[in-house]
């Protein structure tokens, strides 16, 4: 940008100071032809060679160019004397003049105009000399002038065409940004439709094009909504039918099938009316909430005899985890403890944070301990829905980031369920 | 017990509930149909009729609105969308009650003879009064001993359906599928939770019951305690 503007400024000054610097030159020059052809109307017509010296004396007096005259009979009249010029060239210049030429000739020091003058003596030569000074008068100061101009342009060009880019490339910044924001699932991202008309242009078409996949996605979503409606009918049928199956064996296996699939079709039908992307992820208490649950669970566990004991972090203890999920999850986990355990059991709460910045979430009792190991593989349990509880506490535990582990209390003798949970902003 | 009415379109879910509420009492007819379900409503005067909303000829909301018009029969509305706007709008149209897909037969049975009960005694809205408790069910508000209760939501929906059958042992599965709209099997616990809490706000245990009796394998009764004597 900044050379071709320069280039192109230095393309038009230089010409153009060169240009100054020859109509200096011919200016000055033209004075000196007029002075001398002035000076030889008054040869030619001032007969009295002493009042011509006077005169010629006057003018040269006042005027900046050195004057001299020539006269037939060779005597000098006007600044001949002051001069420090070559005889010779002189002489050959003169002589050229006398024979009837007027022209301008170059010096030493600067230039000379020639002009001869008929007189009734014979032919006098005028000489208006302009030195070198003159010759190129205030060329120095337009010279400087017009580079400080060009300075200034260059200078004006260049802050213009920047403000001027910037323009032009704000609006193509935007969009690129819009379009890594509805790469990352904020497909609500609109992007401002200004600047040239290609930025307009593809504005309008990165907005056309993500309000088509937002419309895309939820039809989808509705579809698959209405799919898994669709689906309670039969599933309704299927309930009520295996309801009346009399062997208990077979009805408590059907009914843990169809509770799985009951809560299959759920989990559908809530995934596909969640929102594109939730715009926040999620970040749960979970010092907080276990605190808040086991507050709500202490009046049965009192009633009961059992002896809850709790051990939470001082500060809050965030991971990554919706907060009602969290509350689900813990729910899930003291109501497996009131359900396989007596009455009167202990059970112990720990909440810590793991070196990592993961939360550990540990449930454990003194009752008889988990059946076995299939306990979380989906209903297999036997148990009722706390094979399928635990199913989803463990999806939980993964979608965090984290995990769910079953063993044996090493403290109480027990079950021990230890869930953990993703540090929040993983 | 009741004679229900079923508008259904769905032959499965007939057929399994036609005999699912016969086994628990309760003879069963059905239309599959919008308009022959409204000639039914008419000529057969069912006790209730369920009705589900996803009919194939007209709208359920629409068949709602009609059967209000020549019928105060309690009805109890089948969807299988659990959208609150749709629940809404149905109770809002006229409907007693509303049951989600896939629902059990015990809930069902559950929901029916509440919405009977409440029929019954909707003539009186009167306060219910056990002893020195007092709830009433159109200020939602209770006193026990003059003192007024601060009850949750559903601490006072529990109460309520303890006094609505005050001296009788109510189930958990039965309080689960009124107050909680949830099938057994697995939610129970949430009943002893909030059983708890009343009994906290009643300033007693379950150890040291005066109102709230709980009948272990049972359920549990509401009777006020037997007033003390003097000396």
């Amino acid at each position: 940008m900044a050379a071709t503007t320069s280039a192109v400024i230095l393309a038009f000054l230089l010409p153009l100071l060169l240009l100054l610097h020859t109509l200096a030159e011919d200016r000055a020059l033209d004075a000196a032809v007029q002075e001398a052809q002035r000076i030889a109307v008054l040869a030619a017509n001032v007969t009295d060679p002493a009042e011509l010296a006077t005169l010629v004396e006057l003018v040269d007096a006042e005027s900046p160019r050195s004057l001299t005259v020539v006269m037939p009979g060779g005597e000098i009249v006007g600044a001949a004397p002051a001069e420090p010029v070559g005889v010779r060239t002189d002489d050959q210049d003169v002589a050229r003049a006398r024979a009837g030429a007027a022209f301008v000739g170059r010096t030493g020091d600067g230039a000379a105009a020639y002009v001869p003058a008929i007189t009734s003596a014979g032919t006098a030569v005028v000489r208006s000399r302009v030195p070198e000074s003159e010759l190129h008068r205030g060329v120095g100061r337009a010279t400087a002038t017009i580079v400080g101009l060009g300075l200034l342009l260059l200078v004006g060009a260049m802050v213009t065409a920047d403000r001027l880019a910037r323009t032009v490339s704000a609006p193509f910044h935007d969009l690129a940004a819009a379009a890594d924001a509805m790469r990352e699932g904020e497909l609500a991202t609109r992007v401002p439709e200004r600047g040239v008309p290609e930025a307009v242009a593809l504005a309008r078409a990165l907005n056309r094009l993500a309000a088509r996949v937002v419309g895309l996605l939820a039809a989808e979503r509705d579809s698959v909504a209405d799919l898994s409606h669709r689906l309670r009918t039969p599933v309704t049928a299927l309930r009520l039918d295996v309801e009346g199956v009399t062997d208990p064996d077979v009805a408590e296996r059907l009914h843990l099938h169809l509770a799985h699939l009951e809560r299959t079709v759920d989990a559908i039908v809530h995934d596909a009316r969640r929102p594109v992307r939730s715009a926040v992820t999620p970040s749960g208490d979970v010092a907080a909430v276990v605190a808040e649950r086991i507050a709500f669970w202490t009046p049965l566990a009192d009633d009961q005899a059992r002896t809850l004991t709790l051990d939470l972090p001082a500060g809050p203890a965030a991971a990554a985890v919706d907060p009602a999920e969290l509350r689900d999850v813990v729910d899930v986990l003291l109501d497996n403890v009131f359900a396989h355990t007596a009455e009167g059991v202990r059970t112990a709460v720990t909440v810590r944070t793991l070196p990592d910045g993961a939360v550990e979430l540990t449930v454990e009792d003194a009752g008889p301990g988990l059946p076995s190991r299939d306990v979380v593989s989906r209903g297999t349990s036997g148990a009722g829905s706390s094979g399928l509880g635990l199913d989803i506490v463990r999806r939980t535990a993964l979608a965090s980031g984290g995990r769910l582990e079953l063993d044996r209390s090493p403290l109480l003798g027990g079950a021990r369920v230890r869930l953990v949970l993703g540090p929040a902003g993983s | 017990m009741a004679v229900i009415l079923l508008i259904e379109d769905d032959a499965g879910i007939r057929s399994a509930l036609a005999r699912a509420m016969a086994e628990r009492g309760h003879a069963v007819q059905w239309q599959p149909a919008g308009l022959s379900g409204l000639r039914s409503v008419i000529d057969a005067r069912p006790d209730v009729v369920l009705l589900d909303l996803g009919l194939p000829d007209v709208d359920g909301q629409q068949v709602l609105g009609m059967l209000r018009a020549v019928s105060d029969v309690p009805v109890i509305v089948i969807t299988a969308r659990d959208d609150d706007a749709d629940i809404v709008a149905a109770l809002d149209a006229g409907a007693d009650d509303f049951v989600t897909k896939p629902f059990g037969a015990d809930h069902l049975d559950a929901r029916i003879r509440a919405v009977l009960r409440r029929s019954a005694g909707s003539r009186a809205e009167q306060p219910l009064v056990a002893g020195g408790l007092v709830v009433d069910p159109r200020t939602r508000a209770a006193t026990l001993d003059g003192r007024a209760l601060e009850l949750s939501r559903k601490e006072f929906d529990l109460l309520l359906a303890l006094a609505q059958r005050a001296g009788e042992v109510v189930t958990k599965r039965d309080l689960l599928a009124e107050v909680w709209r949830l099938p057994y099997g697995g939610g129970e616990r949430t009943v002893d939770v909030h059983l708890s809490w009343l009994r906290r706000k009643l300033g007693e245990t379950a150890a040291e019951p005066r109102y709230l009796h709980s009948v272990r394998g049972v359920g549990v009764r509401l009777s006020p305690p037997a007033p003390e004597t003097e000396g």
